[in-house]
């Protein structure tokens, strides 16, 4: 899962950058333009690269499981990350990167190390300042056309990564937020298509905005995650992010 | 995930009431659509599901109160003939199936064996034992209350034979529990055919209620593991629930001088499907799978990743029809995978994961999510793991206290203990 964070948040100015660039013509933008119309969307280059570390937490439900929980996410420069979930009845599930290994920890399964297509979506997901390399971890990207997500148009852009397969972005024409993406998860787990819809962006006390709720659906299944308080530049103990002793 | 389908029937009783003409259209919308939305099998197994919403949409209109709903949705979900497909309502013919676990009882196991109910096993200074209670003896009335009635009811369902002796025996030792400090009283045969009945007070049981986990309910839970003769590890456990890892995992690695592992889920329901996984685990070196949930739109593993301290000597799994979902893909993944072989009776066939979520009318509506089958592609479904050695429990053995079915896995550990020794010596 992946939860981005983004900086102050200039969504006039992003709107506007966008509109210029497509203002001489009537074709669908290009790639760069619409991710450079996110990152103003967001906050911008500068506000972005003030940030060093997060720490956030919320809560997640499960409705048709009847799941109810609490999480905690820490994620600090330049590529280490940190979710912990605490589902009732099941116990602490973990998921962690310290810029080298990726690991997961659950109950039911253990501790296991993560490799191949799964470890290469680990480092992209965990990198901290994603948003500004998406070009480097996405080598090949396409505007795919206009489509609605809800009421919304946005521009459907398809992401693909060095090892992976494709990532489906949807960023809102009006706002320049992604508002939506579609990614296949694929590794010992399986193969499932996640899809997450992006929602509530709000800006941060120390600049910048972040998506506060995400809904993610698997199928017939739905998670719904709330962000409920967010801090950033906070000392986080790298610690944390190893992987830890069996 | 998948299982446990009558456990769920108290979480969805109290909410219930009779509703409105309104809302019991709307539950039938919600669980035909749902299935036409989400089903694993978008052919749904040859059924023309749009023809189903067609011949059971004016029997739903002619119901008059939730009961009748809920019996001719059970009769619509029927129509795909598959497990973890059920309205969980009060007014369900099984409502008491296994329902909130009672936590005290008499320490005996009641299993149905050529349509009597016979006790197969009872726990060491258990009041049923004090109260002159053998295994092999047939339990013929509770409380004044038949066994022959409670067959009969559970006949009713239409169910097949062995999910019905599985339910029977739920019910029984449903019946058997109570309130710790309370007494019940049975009617039995002892071995002599003899009619005698006992009073007997119920005592708190040595398990533990696992916490609630989502809408399954808690669960009364049992572990036990110990050294059979010539030090082989013995561990059963009667439920696939998380608060029992942490002792499957102690317990294993206590095993690790073992010169053969046997795990006992005879009568087990299943549970939570991602312990499998973490169980195998614990048994081997490798990377694996246990099998594959195939979804409508991609697919689920129940991969094994192994762990540190994990048990390399022979495995040898006991099952029986009650040994259903979690349980099957258990033993199903692991003989296939070669890590254990399989002594007992053919599993119950019920090895579909699901989830339930609550209808507008308070009952609960459980469906499956996708299909398993095993590492090979096996369909458990409707089919059940099959034993490498079949071996049948019957009421003469029992009398003579014997455990033909342990004695036969013993017998398959001795064997490959045996043949490594031979081919390592």
């Amino acid at each position: 899962m992946r939860i981005p964070f983004r900086i102050p948040t200039a969504a006039a100015v992003a709107v506007a950058a966008l509109a210029a660039s497509f203002a001489q013509e009537a074709k669908l933008p290009t790639p760069d333009a619409i991710l450079a119309a996110y990152i103003q969307a967001t906050g911008g280059k500068a506000v972005i690269e003030k940030a060093t570390s997060r720490q956030a937490k919320g809560s997640f439900e499960m409705t048709a499981m009847g799941l109810k929980g609490g999480f905690e996410m820490f994620a600090k420069a330049p590529d280490k990350f940190l979710m912990k979930m605490d589902v009732p009845g099941f116990g602490p599930v973990q998921e962690g990167f310290d810029g080298t290994v990726a690991w997961s920890q659950n109950p039911a399964q253990g501790l296991r190390e993560k490799s191949g297509v799964e470890l290469a979506f680990t480092k992209r997901s965990s990198q901290f300042y994603r948003d500004l390399r998406l070009k480097e971890l996405y080598p090949k990207m396409e505007v795919k056309g206009v489509e609605k997500v809800g009421e919304k148009d946005v521009y459907h852009v398809e992401a693909i990564p060095a090892e992976g397969g494709p990532e489906q972005w949807y960023f809102d024409k009006a706002s320049g937020l992604m508002i939506r993406f579609i990614v296949d998860m694929e590794g010992p787990q399986g193969k499932v298509t996640i899809t997450t819809d992006v929602e509530d962006y709000k800006g941060l006390e120390t600049g910048g905005k972040i998506p506060m709720l995400l809904r993610q659906k698997i199928g017939s299944m739905e998670m719904h995650l709330r962000i409920e308080d967010v801090k950033v530049n906070v000392a986080i103990d790298e610690a944390i992010f190893r992987k830890p002793a069996a | 995930m998948g299982r446990l389908t009558a456990l769920l029937l108290v979480a969805f009783s109290a909410a219930e009431g009779q509703n409105s003409r309104e809302i019991r259209l709307q539950a039938f919308d919600m669980v035909w659509r749902t299935i036409k939305d989400h089903h694993y099998d978008p052919t749904f197994g040859g059924v023309d599901w749009d023809a189903v919403r067609r011949q059971y949409e004016p029997r739903i209109e002619q119901t008059k109160t939730d009961s009748e709903l809920h019996g001719v949705l059970d009769r619509m979900i029927g129509e795909l003939k598959l497990s973890h497909f059920r309205i969980l309502a009060a007014d369900a013919i099984l409502d008491n199936v296994n329902a909130e676990p009672w936590l005290g009882g008499i320490g005996a196991d009641v299993r149905m064996i050529d349509g009597e109910a016979v006790i197969t096993r009872l726990d060491s200074g258990s009041p049923a034992l004090d109260a002159g209670l053998r295994t092999g003896f047939v339990i013929r009335k509770i409380d004044g209350k038949t066994v022959a009635e409670t067959v009969a009811r559970v006949a009713r369902t239409g169910e097949s034979q062995p999910r019905q002796r599985l339910y029977a025996a739920r019910l029984i030792r449903h019946q058997l529990d109570g309130e710790s400090g309370t007494k019940v009283r049975v009617e039995f045969l002892d071995g002599s055919d003899g009619v005698r009945q006992a009073e007997i007070g119920r005592r708190s049981k040595t398990g533990e209620l696992s916490p609630r986990f989502g809408h399954l309910p808690p669960q009364y839970t049992e572990f036990a593991a110990e050294r059979l003769a010539g030090g082989i590890g013995y561990i059963r456990f009667n439920v696939f629930m998380i608060s029992l890892m942490d002792r499957l995992r102690q317990g294993i690695r206590a095993m690790h001088d073992a010169p053969g592992l046997l795990f006992d889920i005879r009568g087990n329901p299943g549970g939570v499907a991602a312990m499998t996984g973490g169980i195998a685990g614990m048994l081997m070196s490798r990377e694996a799978s246990l099998g594959v949930m195939a979804m409508r739109s991609g697919h689920i593993n129940i991969p094994v990743f192994p762990q540190p301290g994990s048990y390399a000597g022979p495995v040898v799994i006991l099952t029986d029809e009650g040994s259903a979902s979690s349980s099957e893909i258990f033993a199903a993944g692991l003989q296939e995978l070669g890590r254990a072989v399989v002594v007992g009776e053919r599993t119950l066939g019920a090895a579909l994961p699901s989830v339930v979520v609550r209808l507008p009318t308070g009952a609960g509506f459980q469906y499956a999510l996708a299909d398993f089958k095993t590492p090979k592609g096996v369909l458990i479904e409707g089919r059940g793991a099959m034993p490498d050695q079949p071996v049948k429990l019957d009421r003469k053995s029992l009398l003579a206290g014997r455990d033909p079915q342990l004695e036969a896995a013993l017998e398959q550990v001795r064997k490959i203990i045996s043949s490594t020794q031979r081919s390592n010596p």
